[in-house]
């Protein structure tokens, strides 16, 4: 029997539209289209003069708005040739990974909401509101932050910042505990997600599929080829909090417990950071030009789902970016979507969905 | 001046409307940080649930269709479908920027996402903002509680 759903249906949990072929609810093959959120964003920021670009690029993908500025950013520096104050790094750096926390967050309402588990979705979604007060009082706004800008950020970390995120690590550290109890400890749980959703290291290695989701398959995070340039960024798998001790079957389970892992890692090295961060100065003055010289800035950084490329051209004294091109993480993780729901029954789609954490906003931008 | 022919259950249709007020069971089209702004709603701190608005999964079971997000012209089709799917009498309520007008991705900024859902299907409130916060979002479906009760359901006899 032949079946076709979405683009706006529970199954999907983001606008997609597939089509399966059944047998009872065993789906034999499954096609996926995309296209429903497309926004044409590469070619509006090629409209816009320079200024509007960091603004466009928070909206590459809307739950983490903050990694589509800053390897923009990092793309236009790099066409700028510019270097930052340090402790611009320091609170770029802060700021990232208290996005990594609300995106992990993210992604447990997402399976709480795929179990249904309702208690997990109250408790992730309050853990989140204290993420996102933290950046209306660095920022002023919970979403779209705008906080990034050439040659630095926006502004000083405000008065108690630091402090309140000290507090949050200290609270969340204790919730994590309760998180674990509630949903890895869970047998029955457990059984809905081990042995489910394999993703092979062979499809990983073929598509290029990065992030927790390679990591949770036994692969690199990252292609060992690729090197992100940001002092930040370059150390970050090195690092003790780097999730790797989770299992590596590459099934829901596995996913999930790195995800918890990331979480744990995001919170001790927050810890740190806000009592390592350097005084100085913010932002670079009169960094950003009207006109911008001529050639390619390109931008490389680990994003919470996986790795995430910006290329952005510039013609000679052009007052737009000639041409923009992003490479997502979710884009090479949908090549392998009809291979990973073959075999699959009906009923266990949003929760293998979910679990792979995608963002359609991200491929269809 | 009442028609002498026509009776009129005035405290009964105000009964009626205030309790279709406090039942409005929403489907939502997903799209854009909108989209998570109404799950912070939906969330233990602001709780929407008070307000008697809870998500249902199927089109044809709810009163209110929340838009968030930027609808593209490939998904106007399936919107206008879903909308004729849902059962009278039914509001519509638009959430964010990118639903009202197009946003940052109006066809007149470069940007292909429809401009403005109203020439799509008839649009009851409006919550501005990028996206909207929190308590914004409740007051929208607020000023749609007070459009319900002032409807008048019950046809004259």
């Amino acid at each position: 029997m032949k079946w076709r759903v979405g683009p706006y249906h529970s199954l999907c949990l983001e606008p997609m539209r597939m089509e399966f072929d059944l047998q009872g609810t065993e789906i034999q093959e499954a096609k996926i289209e995309v296209g429903f959120l497309h926004k044409a964003l590469e070619q509006a920021m090629t409209k816009q003069p320079w200024s509007a670009t960091l603004v466009y690029a928070g909206h590459l993908d809307p739950e983490s708005s903050f990694f589509g500025e800053w390897v923009t950013c990092i793309a236009l520096e790099k066409l700028l040739r510019l270097s930052l104050p340090p402790r611009a790094h320091w609170i770029r750096a802060i700021v990232a990974e208290l996005s990594r926390l609300s995106l992990s967050l993210h992604f447990f309402s997402y399976i709480a909401k795929a179990l249904p588990f309702e208690t997990l979705l109250h408790y992730t979604l309050r853990e989140r509101e204290m993420i996102l007060d933290l950046f209306e009082l660095l920022t002023g706004s919970r979403h779209a932050q705008h906080f990034l800008r050439v040659g630095g950020v926006a502004s000083d970390t405000t008065a108690g910042f630091l402090d309140r995120i000290l507090i949050l690590c200290k609270e969340m550290t204790h919730r994590l505990t309760e998180y674990r109890d509630i949903l890895l400890e869970n047998p029955l749980i457990q059984q809905r997600m081990q042995q489910q959703g394999q993703l092979r290291k062979e499809w990983i290695e073929a598509h290029g599929i990065t992030g927790i989701n390679a990591l949770a398959s036994g692969a690199p995070a990252l292609p060992p080829q690729v090197t992100t340039d940001h002092p930040f960024l370059q150390g970050r798998q090195a690092m003790p909090c780097y999730p790797r001790n989770g299992p590596q079957s590459g099934d829901i389970y596995s996913r999930v417990c790195l995800h918890m892992e990331a979480l744990q890692g995001s919170l001790s090295l927050l810890e740190q950071w806000c009592e390592q961060i350097p005084p100085g100065e913010f932002l670079q003055p009169h960094a950003f030009p009207k006109t911008f010289p001529e050639g390619i800035g390109q931008g490389c950084l680990e994003g919470p789902r996986g790795l995430l490329c910006c290329d952005i051209t510039s013609a000679e004294k052009g007052t737009h970016p000639e041409k923009v091109s992003f490479s997502t993480p979710t884009e090479r993780l949908l090549p392998v979507l009809p291979l990973l729901l073959k075999g699959q029954l009906l009923q266990d789609i949003p929760l293998l969905l979910a679990s792979l954490h995608l963002s359609i906003a991200e491929v269809d931008r | 001046m009442i028609p002498p022919s026509t009776v009129h259950l005035s405290t009964l249709e105000k009964v009626g409307g205030f309790c279709q007020s406090q039942s409005l069971w929403y489907f939502h089209i997903p799209g854009g940080c909108c989209a998570d702004e109404l799950l912070n709603t939906f969330g233990c701190r602001y709780d929407l649930e008070r307000f008697g608005c809870r998500p249902v999964l199927n089109p044809q079971h709810a009163d209110l269709l929340l838009i968030s997000g930027g609808i593209s012209q490939k998904a106007a089709p399936y919107l206008q479908t879903l909308y004729h799917e849902m059962p009278s009498p039914k509001y519509v309520v638009a959430i964010g920027a990118c639903a009202i007008t197009g946003g940052l991705f109006a066809p007149q900024q470069g940007g292909s996402s429809l401009p403005g859902l109203d020439s799509l299907i008839p649009i009851d409130v409006y919550i501005p903002g990028c996206p909207p916060r929190p308590e914004a979002i409740m007051n929208g479906l607020i000023a749609l509680q007070e459009k319900v009760k002032q409807r008048a359901f019950l046809p004259s006899v």
